[in-house]
């Protein structure tokens, strides 16, 4: 087929369509695209009742094509609710080169988008960067010091900057990867970590995934369109994670038969709405809310600098 | 006699730029290649770029990349087999690395 042959825009019948939903069917032009990503996400904030008119959200943003999304997404819903506000927030691992290239996309969108910025260190925080705790002899992968410390740090700058929620990039094959991953550990899927409207615990900022129903084939394809700036320099430790073993085998499941994610995630809401909230008390060490005795990132933090 | 060649403009975004090391610009095909002639030309002599792209299990980059022909995303034409016309632009975005 000629790429001037395109198929008419099933939705709005009028324009080239340029983009194809094998789960739905849909084939969309650009702008009808964009429009029902938006609506997805309003959709799905409503749902699960992540956002209230006057809320202040802290938005997660790392800097990459996700991110990018959500701010831009939150910043257009935001204008119809002149009473809440947006503040981007950052979290600088350490890592040489990656995390330097992120840090200045995730700024000059910003300044973009006129959305005020606030970075937040592993140094600062921790005493380490993710770099010095990487170059030590560790029996977990980077990715697993990085995942806990990352959460702990955006929850510490949404706090710093006065958020009453804190808005994440998880798309929806992140979410289908935590549902995977749990099966494959023999875990049940913690409600406080999967319910992506979030559950307000003690000292945490209310975490919520607008993205979580939005394909990630999805947040690249917009930010194609979107024409925004995208990282050039992989993680260095990104290779170490089990994740991607789940990603590579959801992506094949997908590629064969199309939906497979939603199914997925929709099976960890199932499953996590039966999962109780475990909050036994405070991390002795830091008072934050801990399911017993020290918390996680405390215990890694202190078994990162043996 | 002269051969006149189908161009093909190549632009690779994000992660993949590095890993292709952003040396192909364009290539040349003696007819009119599909968009799988275009990414196995793409990728021969660049196995880190193969190693991020292409799924063995599955024999396709598909569930790795976005590639859009014309700004039109290939699964919205005949996908791997689309026909490039001369002159056209093959844009290759990885899905699964920068989020």
């Amino acid at each position: 087929m000629n790429p001037s042959l395109a198929p008419v825009c099933t939705r709005c019948k009028s324009a080239d369509s340029v983009y194809h939903r094998p789960y739905s069917g849909e084939r969309l032009c650009g702008r009808c695209f964009s429009e029902t990503l938006v609506e997805r996400v309003k959709r799905t904030i409503n749902r699960f009742n992540m956002l209230e008119h006057d809320n202040r959200v802290a938005v997660g943003v790392s800097g990459g094509k996700d991110s990018l999304t959500l701010l831009t997404v939150l910043h257009e819903v935001e204008a119809e609710w002149p009473n809440s506000e947006l503040v981007a927030v950052c979290v600088d691992e350490g890592i040489r080169g990656y995390r330097d290239e992120a840090l200045g996309i995730a700024e000059r969108s910003c300044r973009e988008l006129g959305v005020e910025m606030r970075v937040v260190g592993f140094r600062d925080l921790f005493g380490e960067t993710m770099d010095e705790i990487a170059s030590r002899d560790r029996e977990l992968g980077a990715c697993s010091y990085c995942g806990v410390l990352r959460r702990r740090a955006l929850n510490e700058a949404a706090r710093a900057v006065g958020a009453d929620r804190l808005a994440t990039g998880h798309n929806l094959d992140d979410m289908a990867q935590t549902v995977m991953l749990n099966l494959l550990r023999g875990d049940t899927i913690r409600a406080e970590g999967f319910e992506p409207g979030g559950r307000g615990l003690g000292s945490y900022v209310k975490r919520v995934k607008p993205l979580c129903e939005v394909p990630e084939r999805e947040t690249t394809f917009y930010a194609y369109l979107r024409g925004f700036e995208l990282q050039s320099v992989r993680c260095p430790y990104a290779g170490e994670a089990m994740r991607g073993d789940a990603r590579r085998f959801l992506n094949q499941m997908e590629y064969r038969r199309p939906g497979t994610k939603f199914i997925v995630y929709q099976t960890g809401l199932k499953l996590a709405s039966k999962g109780e909230v475990e909050v036994a008390g405070l991390c002795p060490l830091c008072g934050s809310p801990t399911s017993g005795g020290v918390c996680r990132v405390c215990e890694l933090v202190g078994r990162a600098k043996i | 006699m002269s051969l006149v060649g189908v161009r093909v403009k190549i632009r690779v975004l994000g992660v993949l730029r590095s890993a292709s090391e952003g040396a192909v610009d364009s290539l040349c095909f003696a007819g009119e290649p599909t968009v799988r002639d275009v990414v196995l030309r793409l990728m021969e002599g660049s196995p880190e770029l193969r190693s991020v792209l292409w799924d063995e299990a599955v024999g396709s980059p598909v569930p790795n990349a976005l590639i859009m022909l014309g700004g039109i995303e290939v699964g919205n034409l005949e996908g791997l087999e689309t026909t490039v016309p001369d002159g056209s632009e093959v844009v290759v975005l990885s899905v699964t690395h920068g989020g």
